[in-house]
């Protein structure tokens, strides 16, 4: 069943960064965790469950899911410059969709309205905003320090074109710096967030092979032994075995799915978000997008076996109740990550915790 | 325990919801409950939340099948208005038919209009069958445009006497028709609607005594040639909704009515291996699934459970039931599937 959220769609994202995070994360219950018996890219984890880059704005969240037993807490993705976040509404519920949204269906207008219901699907647009590293790097080093045995705080980060008379390499040094700047914080697996659709849906960045091949040869000449995972959209078939054969001995895992960007509209079908054309469409998250993510999830799982390579796999995508979770598992997800569901259930990890205890 | 060898059982008629609708089933759950039931070959229906009615839509479609537990093919679909197409599909080798929907089901498939319906018929290339769910007299027509032009005709999901009788008729005089039946309209009546409400609501819907027992007398006589699931998984929650959707899963409990039929003298076990595999495997000219065969306990008897499903609805309409045939062995290309009853 649906709680109140931790991150209130009605506040803007300023608003949720001070005053956050709420209800179930602000409960003040602590929840234990277990001795490590679990390990993702040489690290030891109590359970393979976390929340991937999204909804954990600054420390505070972290640290609240840190407390409600979501093992692995990913810090939103950040930038290493000041970025803005988009106009308010930033997170929508989708009411205009049954089932899965397909990728035929992603080409037609959803409608979105403030109103939020199970089988659980958002929208959300936020733009990516990152406040000052020295911001950030503050807040990842005490949430380093405040993690229990067997919890691991990962942080993603994106690079940033800052000046328009850059080129690739520049572009790729700020890659680089930020993930460098991860790294001093204390974190020990580090994202690089290569599908975030405001850069431009049409052309993310993971579908460009060659750039990310590039990017991630730099990254880890950089960061060396700290494990590198990106994260992804989701791929046609023959795309994603192209990616894997260039990058899979390069990055330590892969994290899929991002979000499908789908048009978004009021139910009077008015554009349902301001900010002009670069906001006509919007990631779609949630149930609606589980089928994308357990696909990604296989794929990537047969590539490794086929390739004989070694990356971890992170599944997210829908997780909302615990068979989802299994049904990660079984496909092949080293460790599984919730976003929506775990904003409007703070208790899932436990709920999976409490459903498969052998993980 | 009395073990028999079969040949892995074709279903050439499922609905696995992928891509539209995972919450209902997906290509892996389907394709355990396929096997947990004996079947290694089954062929997905088009009538997706987007039909597979254009190449781009069938490619998809292969390519989310490839995590299937067993062998998967599809028959194509048309609105009346993807003609264009239907030479490059019929030309793949993973599409085995066209389904043309002639009454109202699942789905936003629907051709009413009658020359788009000569259309499909002059257009579709005649080495693979057009299926039609035409039910009552809308058969005739059907009947009738197929044989103008020397089209294969499969009708899906017999149901009614009237349907028999044309389906017998056509044969009589050699027209190219086959005909599939679902044990939901073999085994129940629409009597079943009184207690079952929602859990027995599918289309075609289920018949009359009468109709039943055409259908056993077609089944016998050869008039009908295979036994087809429509395997329509919903969840319950839907099926209980004041709305309830039309369709029940079937993959898991087919097999072993089918023995119940045996055992009940209505049909042979020649009849049942035809039904399940000799005419499925001949009207789709499906290929040889080699080192591939279910072993079944005949003579064991089991109950049709509350849940413990493999298709994600975990429901059947034939709960209560005790059905003799345990599917112990499911072995597919020389890898063993299904173990002591349990998938491996």
């Amino acid at each position: 069943m649906l709680q109140a959220p931790i991150f209130d769609p009605l506040k803007t994202y300023y608003e949720n960064w001070e005053e956050g995070p709420f209800a179930g994360f602000a409960d003040g219950e602590l929840l234990p965790e277990k001795e490590p018996r679990f390990e993702f890219l040489n690290q030891k984890i109590s359970y393979p469950i976390g929340i991937p880059a999204g909804p954990l704005l600054n420390g505070k969240f972290v640290k609240a899911a840190l407390d409600k037993g979501w093992t692995v807490p990913v810090h939103k993705t950040v930038r290493t410059r000041v970025r803005e976040s988009n106009e308010w509404p930033n997170v929508l519920g989708i009411v205009g969709i049954e089932g899965d949204l397909t990728l035929a269906r992603a080409q037609e207008p959803i409608v979105v309205a403030q109103e939020y219901k199970e089988p659980l699907s958002i929208t959300n647009s936020f733009g990516n905003p990152s406040y000052e590293p020295s911001v950030w790097q503050k807040d990842l080093k005490e949430c380093v320090a405040y993690a229990k045995k067997g919890q691991l705080v990962m942080c993603s980060l994106e690079g940033t074109k800052w000046e328009a008379e850059w080129g690739t390499e520049e572009y790729v040094n700020d890659w680089v710096s930020g993930m460098k700047m991860l790294k001093d914080a204390g974190v020990k697996v580090v994202e690089a967030n290569f599908s975030c659709p405001n850069e431009g849906v049409a052309s993310l960045l993971c579908f460009d092979t060659p750039k990310v091949k590039i990017i991630t040869t730099a990254i880890k000449e950089k960061i060396g032994d700290t494990p590198l995972v990106i994260k992804l959209a989701y791929f046609k078939e023959d795309a994603l075995r192209e990616l894997v054969k260039e990058v899979g001995n390069i990055v330590d895992g892969f994290s899929a799915i991002n979000t499908i960007a789908a048009p978004v509209v009021n139910p009077d079908g008015t554009q349902a978000l301001p900010g002009g054309e670069k906001r006509i469409k919007s990631g779609i998250c949630g149930h609606a997008i589980k089928w994308a993510g357990l696909d990604m999830t296989r794929r990537l799982a047969e590539l490794r076996k086929e390739l004989g390579m070694k990356y971890g796999i992170i599944g997210v995508g829908g997780v909302t109740i615990p068979s989802d979770y299994k049904e990660y598992r079984d496909a092949g997800a080293d460790l599984v990550m919730s976003a929506t569901g775990a904003m409007w259930n703070p208790y899932l990890a436990r709920d999976i915790k409490t459903a498969y205890p052998d993980g | 325990m009395a073990l028999k060898r079969f040949p892995g059982f074709i279903d050439a008629h499922v609905h696995l919801r992928e891509p539209g609708a995972t919450h209902k089933e997906d290509f892996l759950t389907g394709s355990r409950a396929a096997v947990k039931g004996g079947f290694t070959f089954m062929i997905d229906m088009p009538n997706n939340a987007e039909p597979t009615i254009s190449l781009d839509r069938l490619d998809e479609k292969i390519s989310l099948a490839k995590k299937a537990l067993c062998d998967i093919g599809f028959h194509y679909g048309t609105n009346g208005k993807n003609a264009e197409t239907f030479a490059r599909a019929a030309a793949r080798s993973e599409v085995y038919g066209l389904k043309l929907y002639c009454n109202h089901t699942t789905g936003e498939m629907l051709v009413e209009d009658l020359a788009m319906l000569e259309g499909v018929y002059h257009t579709w290339p005649s080495e693979k069958p057009i299926l039609v769910h035409a039910e009552g007299m809308q058969l005739a027509g059907a009947i009738g445009l197929a044989a103008l032009y020397g089209q294969r005709l499969h009708v899906c999901h017999i149901s009614q006497k009237v349907e028999v009788e044309l389906v017998r008729e056509a044969k009589k005089r050699k027209h190219p028709i086959t005909a599939g039946v679902c044990p939901h309209h073999l085994f129940m009546t629409g009597e079943a609607r009184d207690t079952m409400k929602g859990f027995a609501l599918m289309k075609p819907p289920l018949g009359t005594k009468a109709d039943q027992e055409a259908l056993w007398k077609g089944l016998a006589d050869g008039t009908i040639d295979i036994v087809e699931t429509d395997h329509a998984p919903h969840t319950r929650e839907e099926k209980k909704s004041d709305k309830p959707p039309f369709g029940v899963p079937g993959l898991e409990t087919a097999v072993s009515l089918m023995f119940r039929a045996v055992k009940e003298k209505r049909i042979t076990e020649k009849c049942l291996v035809e039904a399940l595999y000799d005419n499925p495997k001949k009207i789709f000219n499906v290929r040889d699934q080699t080192d591939t065969h279910v072993e079944i306990d005949t003579e064991a008897m089991w109950v049709v459970g509350k849940d413990g499903y493999e298709s994600k609805s975990n429901w059947s309409p034939f709960e209560g039931w005790e059905l003799p045939g345990k599917i112990e062995t499911v072995v597919i290309r020389g890898k063993t599937v299904v173990e002591a009853g349990r998938i491996l």
